[in-house]
């Protein structure tokens, strides 16, 4: 039965996000490999490259093991699962926790240079940063669940912002290897208890039913027409259906032959998660006050990077990457929607006029939920011009973004297909904006008129063809 | 315009191509209006293509399909008010209560017939408070075809609507669309391969293999034209028999087993005089027809 | 007698489900059971009875009035006709069921004197039964 394990080991290589990091991978530690003493900055990007290197591996391992267990043949199929885990928790432990030190052996020593000061590596530290956050994304790639998502990734910001500086050098450094020691703990203690879990999961549990992120064809395959109601089976919670403001549906009015305004917020009420947007905006408003208020702007500390700049890109990033993940549940009803009546024209009309609604709407609350801390330390900044002409730019990145997210949507393909081009569509569009208010000297440059009008008039032909295409793409 | 035009469905050398595979392969099928049509095929025979294409779901790549009149892909507000479907991978909003999605459902249609979905649901226990994201398959089933019933349309389209529901309600189902459906105004299309289903409540059958229309005719006139003759003769048969419209043969020394596409008298009497054989007409039922004719694929 | 009731179809058998019921109400109007005068029953109640499609009972029921064994009656439905029950008749609706025991009979190498031997006491027995 050797041979079993060997196989196992083969279906990672499958796996086209498998082989691209085993080819970058593979390069790191032949750089690694290779240079003995290396100076300051040249070593650092590679302790970052490395460290995404293992955090990339624990998502990819662990939705590989994930999609292994949570069918019904490893139940049924006596010998299935404890393999399966074990190939999976060997790979997990060699291409995180193993690269990780494997790096931090090899880069135990920096020296200064450029101007910056010699660095100590201490291994346990670095490799406890990189392992906790492996275990959050392992977790997030296991759970799929929206809420535990945004979560990590509100942690994952903190842990990034400039506050957490001095804690993550002193944890690298070796000068709080208490801290590191917790962390390491807690990391590997976290990743044993989902290798538990998954070693008892079964169809009761909620988890079991969300894959669609990855490599829904073969789902679908595997186990028919069930899964998407199943994986739907996942959505039927309180919270859910308070998010939804699902009441609303029971006040509804027939719509038959309404104006396309009336009809778009009436799809709404089957497609939006009503409540949410301003709960997202809360979230954010909170967690930046928070910071804030650690970072000393209530000491009169703030400047306006902080405190323009980074909430308007937030309200600029963030509403996309969460339309990005809802909308394609779209699809699945969209067959029996389209038969409802109204023309094609309109039809396609109201789910673009309710969609961009949807998109204004998380941008207008996620942005005033960001605003927040300004709205409290400086109100009188927010009405000055640099404030209003970047909100009108990223008013205007909103239509492109739409426009584009409409365009690729059109093929329907993976959410993962859907996902990664929509994250490098927000990302061109955040490159931008940072681009235009450019911040030498700590000041904040206007953005042009100009290139507000530019997106503007990139969009209107990108979201009219389309429109165009989907009025020829197949609904079923 | 021609009354074949003006048919509730109607396809015209429609083909659909994904790739290299054509999953309908040049159809051309008619559907009266009031009729009751069966439409039969095996697995990937093409019947879902077939029905969303009739439906303006999918868009074939040559032909036309037409729904009362109307090109498929360009239906009015109003034809579309006029049909009801029940596709095979029922999909509804999960977090929706049932009461809440019906309320919905009919928030777009012109009529809604509160009367009818009640006694349905009560008739198939399906509770208004239960969300539909926890029903069972058969249950899901069940409220789809409520759904598709509910603004009484005069086109019905169903995609193996019998496939999950158990014997039980499978009979309710069925007398159901006896009672709704197949009053003589409305129009039913279901696919099925569930042949005992389509016996009763059919009165024309269309079979799809491998993309093209096999057979399009009533039901009656198919069960009376297929036949399996038992060719008893007193010497050996030739192997290689020369009878017209044969689907299926099977000769061994004095004996066959033929399987004809039109029998008639004289067709018998041709055999007997031939053969210097007697000849025992088997009537076939709509399984073995549809086995027979799949035979020699 | 309720002559819905007694009717009795197998949908899934090669027989046409409206050949069916015209051999049954053939039969029974040629037997008596079904007098002249009296009316068939709806075809709403036969398709709800037997879980029919309506139109295969409208189908059956239109091919006995052709054949004049039954006569439609404005408002009031479908009443066999006063017609003399000869020999003929009854005898042309036993027919296709013979031809299928003679073809039987033939493939079984039964001697006809055979099978009339198996048959007539069946034939009695029935006959008592009716009486």
């Amino acid at each position: 039965m050797r041979n079993r394990y060997a196989q196992i080991a083969l279906t990672y290589t499958d796996r086209w996000s498998m082989r691209a990091w085993l080819i970058l991978t593979a390069m790191l530690v032949a750089w690694l490999a290779l240079t003995r003493q290396a100076n300051f900055s040249e070593r650092l990007p590679m302790l970052m490259l490395g460290g995404t290197a293992c955090v990339f591996a624990a998502t990819i391992v662990t939705s590989q093991v994930k999609e292994q267990i949570a069918d019904p043949r490893s139940a049924l199929t006596p010998g299935f699962r404890t393999p399966h885990l074990i190939v999976g928790g060997v790979l997990l432990t060699a291409t995180t926790l193993g690269l990780a030190s494997y790096i931090a052996w090899r880069s135990a020593h920096i020296e200064g240079g450029f101007g910056w000061p010699a660095l100590r590596i201490w291994p346990p530290g670095y490799v406890a940063i990189v392992m906790i956050s492996a275990a959050a994304m392992a977790w997030m790639g296991y759970l799929q669940s929206p809420p535990f998502i945004f979560c990590v990734m509100a942690l994952g910001a903190v842990f990034v912002m400039p506050i957490s500086e001095p804690l993550n050098w002193q944890t690298i450094s070796g000068r709080a290897p208490v801290t590191a020691c917790v962390m390491l703990a807690l990391a590997l203690a976290s990743l044993i208890a989902l290798w538990w879990r998954m070693a008892l999961l079964n169809e009761e549990m909620r988890e079991y039913h969300r894959l669609d992120s990855f490599s829904p064809n073969l789902k679908l395959s595997m186990t028919g027409d069930r899964f998407y109601r199943r994986s739907a089976a996942a959505e039927v919670g309180w919270f859910n259906e308070w998010l939804r403001g699902a009441g609303r549906i029971d006040r509804a009015r027939n719509v038959l032959g309404a104006s396309l305004m009336r009809r778009a917020a009436h799809w709404r009420l089957a497609i939006s998660f009503a409540r949410a947007n301003p709960l997202f905006g809360a979230l954010f408003g909170m967690m930046l006050l928070v910071m804030d208020y650690f970072g000393g702007l209530h000491e009169g500390k703030g400047e306006q990077g902080v405190l323009i700049a980074v909430p308007i890109l937030i309200g600029l990033v963030v509403p996309m990457l969460i339309a990005g993940c809802t909308w394609p549940r779209r699809w699945y009803t969209l067959a029996q929607d389209a038969l409802r009546p109204a023309t094609r024209r309109q039809f396609l009309a109201e789910q673009g006029a309710a969609m961009g609604w949807e998109l204004m709407s998380l941008w207008f609350w996620i942005t005033v939920g960001a605003l927040l801390p300004t709205i409290w330390y400086r109100p009188h900044w927010l009405l000055s011009a640099t404030t209003l002409a970047m909100l009108a730019l990223t008013a205007a990145e909103q239509v492109l973004l739409f426009a584009v997210f409409v365009w690729i949507a059109r093929y329907r393909g993976t959410l993962f297909f859907t996902w990664t081009l929509t994250l490098l569509a927000v990302a061109a569009a955040g490159f931008l904006f940072v681009h235009e208010i450019g911040h030498a000297d700590d000041r904040l440059r206007i953005p042009s008129p100009l290139v507000i009008a530019a997106v503007l008039v990139v969009a209107l032909p990108v979201l009219v063809d389309a429109y165009r295409r989907w009025l020829r793409t197949d609904l079923d | 315009m021609t009354t074949a035009n003006n048919s509730p469905i109607a396809l015209a050398g429609v083909r659909k191509q994904y790739g290299a595979k054509a999953a309908l392969d040049g159809v051309d099928l008619v559907i009266p209006a009031g009729s009751v049509v069966g439409l039969l095929g095996q697995n990937a025979a093409g019947k879902t293509t077939l029905i969303k294409t009739a439906l303006g779901l999918i868009r074939p790549t040559n032909g036309e399909a037409t729904i009362f009149g109307e090109p498929s892909w360009d239906l009015s507000a109003a034809t579309k008010a006029r049909i009801g479907y029940v596709p095979q991978v029922i999909t509804l909003y999960p977090w929706m209560r049932i009461r809440q999605l019906i309320k919905y459902t009919a928030s777009f249609y012109p009529r809604w017939n509160d009367g009818l979905v009640t006694k349905l649901l009560t008739t198939w226990d399906v509770g208004g408070e239960d969300k539909v994201g926890i029903l069972s398959v058969g249950t899901l089933q069940k409220l789809a075809i409520v759904l598709a019933l509910g603004h009484e349309p005069d086109l019905l389209v169903l995609d193996e609507p019998a496939a999950s529901l158990d014997p039980g309600a499978r009979r309710d189902f069925l007398r159901t669309l006896l009672e709704v459906a197949a009053d003589g105004r409305r129009t039913v299309l279901f696919s099925t391969h569930i042949t005992s289903d389509l016996e009763r409540v059919a009165d024309r059958v269309a079979i799809l293999r491998a993309g093209k229309i096999a057979y399009d005719g009533a039901l009656d006139d198919l069960k009376d034209s297929v036949k399996r003759l038992h060719i008893t003769a007193t010497a050996p048969l030739p192997v290689d028999l020369q009878i017209p419209g044969v689907v299926k043969s099977q000769v061994e020394g004095n004996e066959a087993l033929i399987s004809v596409r039109d029998v008639s008298p004289a067709l018998i009497e041709q055999i007997r005089r031939n053969y210097a054989a007697t000849v025992g007409v088997q009537d076939l039922n709509l399984e073995d027809i549809f086995l027979e004719l799949h035979h020699h694929a | 007698m309720q002559p819905a009731i007694a009717l009795d179809v197998r949908p899934n058998s090669g027989v046409p489900i409206y050949r069916q019921l015209v051999e049954q109400l053939r039969a029974q109007v040629a037997g008596r059971r079904l007098a002249a005068g009296e009316f068939l029953p709806s075809v709403r109640t036969v398709a709800e009875h037997l879980q029919i499609n309506p139109m295969t009972v409208s189908k059956a029921y239109s091919l006995l009035e052709r054949e004049g064994v039954v006569e439609f009656v404005r408002g009031q439905g479908m009443r066999v006709t006063t017609q003399p029950t000869n020999g003929k008749v009854r005898r042309e609706a036993i027919r296709p069921l013979l031809e299928q025991v003679a073809a039987t009979a033939k493939q079984l190498s039964l001697a006809p004197e055979q099978v009339i031997a198996q048959l007539k006491p069946m034939l009695e027995e029935n006959d008592d039964h009716r009486k």
